[in-house]
C-alpha cells in the first residue's frame, strides 16, 4: 500500500513541474497573479464537474470542519505572490532552493509535533540527515550551469 | 545599499513562501481527511479563485480580450492542479508530511533534469552534467533515509 502512495507522490512531482511550466507560460501572456487565478478557476470548474459525475467519495458537508482547514486555497495565492516578489531579486534557481529547503524543514516540524492533525513522526537525526541530503540535492540540481 | 536590501527581502520572501507551502499542503490534506480528497481539491481551487479575483483586478494586469489569443492548452494548468491536490491529499495521511514533500521534490528534480537534457516542451536543452548527477544521487540517498 505504501509503495502505491510513494509512486503516486513521485508522479505528483512530475505533474507539479509540468503545472509550473504551463502556469509560467500562461503568466507570460497575462500576469503571474492572473495565471494563478485562471488556474484556480479552471480547477474549480473541472473539480466541480468531476463531483457532479459522482466521482467524489466524501461529502461536501462543512459543519464540524475547523475553519482553518479552508485557508489552503488562500495561501496558494499568497505563495504565488511571494514567488513573484522573490525570484527577480535572488534569481529563480536560488529561490527554488530557498523555498524547497524551508518547506522541507517546516514539514519536519509539522510531522514532529503532529500539528494540525498529523500523526506525529519524530524528527530523528536520521531523518534530519535525509532532509539535509534533499536540500543538497535541490542546491545541486536547481542551478543550471 | 538597495542591492543588499533587495537581496534580503528576496531571501526572506523565498523562505516565507516555503513555510507557507508546507502549511498549505498540511491544511489541504486535513480538509481532504474531513470531506474527501476530490471534494477538498475542488474547495481549495474554488477558495483560491474567489480570494484571488479582487486581487487580480487590483494588481494583475489582466484583460479578457487577451484571453482569446492564448493557446487553449495553456489553460490546462487547472486540470493538473485538481489532480495534484487530490494525490497530495491522499498521500499525506499515509506517508506523513516530510516523506510526501520529499517525494514531490525528488520527482520534480528527476523529471526536471530529464526534461532539460532532452529539451522537452520546446525549452532550451541543458544536458545532464556531473553536478546534477551528484545532486540526483543525493536525492536518492535522502529518500532512502526517510523511507527506512
Amino acid at each position: 500500500m505504501m509503495i502505491l502512495f510513494v509512486m503516486l507522490a513521485l508522479g505528483n512531482g512530475v505533474l507539479l513541474m509540468t503545472g509550473q511550466l504551463i502556469n509560467a507560460a500562461l503568466g507570460m501572456r497575462t500576469s503571474a497573479l492572473g495565471s494563478s487565478w485562471i488556474n484556480h478557476v479552471v480547477g474549480a470548474l473541472f473539480g466541480g464537474f468531476l463531483l457532479l459525475c459522482g466521482l467524489g467519495a466524501g461529502q461536501l458537508l462543512f459543519s464540524g470542519v475547523p475553519f482553518i482547514y479552508f485557508l489552503g486555497g488562500c495561501i496558494g495565492v499568497v505563495v504565488v505572490a511571494l514567488f513573484n516578489f522573490s525570484a527577480p531579486r535572488v534569481g529563480a534557481a536560488f529561490m527554488s532552493v530557498l523555498w524547497t529547503s524551508a518547506q522541507l524543514l517546516t514539514s519536519s516540524l509539522i510531522d514532529h509535533f503532529g500539528i494540525l492533525g498529523t500523526v506525529p513522526v519524530p524528527f530523528t537525526w536520521y531523518r534530519f540527515t535525509g532532509v539535509v541530503f534533499l536540500i543538497l540535492a535541490a542546491r545541486l540540481v536547481f542551478s543550471k550551469e | 545599499m538597495m542591492e543588499k536590501k533587495n537581496q534580503f527581502t528576496g531571501v526572506v520572501s523565498g523562505i516565507l513562501a516555503g513555510i507557507f507551502v508546507a502549511f498549505m499542503v498540511r491544511l489541504n490534506a486535513s480538509l481532504g481527511e474531513s470531506i474527501g480528497i476530490l471534494e477538498s481539491s475542488f474547495v481549495v481551487h474554488l477558495v483560491g479563485a474567489v480570494f484571488a479575483l479582487p486581487l487580480v483586478f487590483l494588481f494583475g494586469k489582466f484583460s479578457f480580450q487577451n484571453l482569446k489569443t492564448i493557446p487553449k492548452y495553456l489553460f490546462l494548468g487547472g486540470v493538473l492542479g485538481i489532480l495534484i491536490v487530490v494525490i497530495s491529499n491522499g498521500a499525506v495521511p499515509h506517508l506523513g508530511m516530510v516523506l510526501t514533500v520529499s517525494l514531490f521534490l525528488a520527482g520534480n528534480l528527476f523529471f526536471g533534469a530529464i526534461a532539460d537534457h532532452f529539451g522537452f516542451f520546446g525549452l532550451p536543452r541543458f544536458p545532464m552534467n556531473t553536478r546534477r548527477g551528484v545532486g540526483l544521487l543525493c536525492a536518492l540517498v535522502g529518500l532512502v533515509m526517510l523511507l527506512v
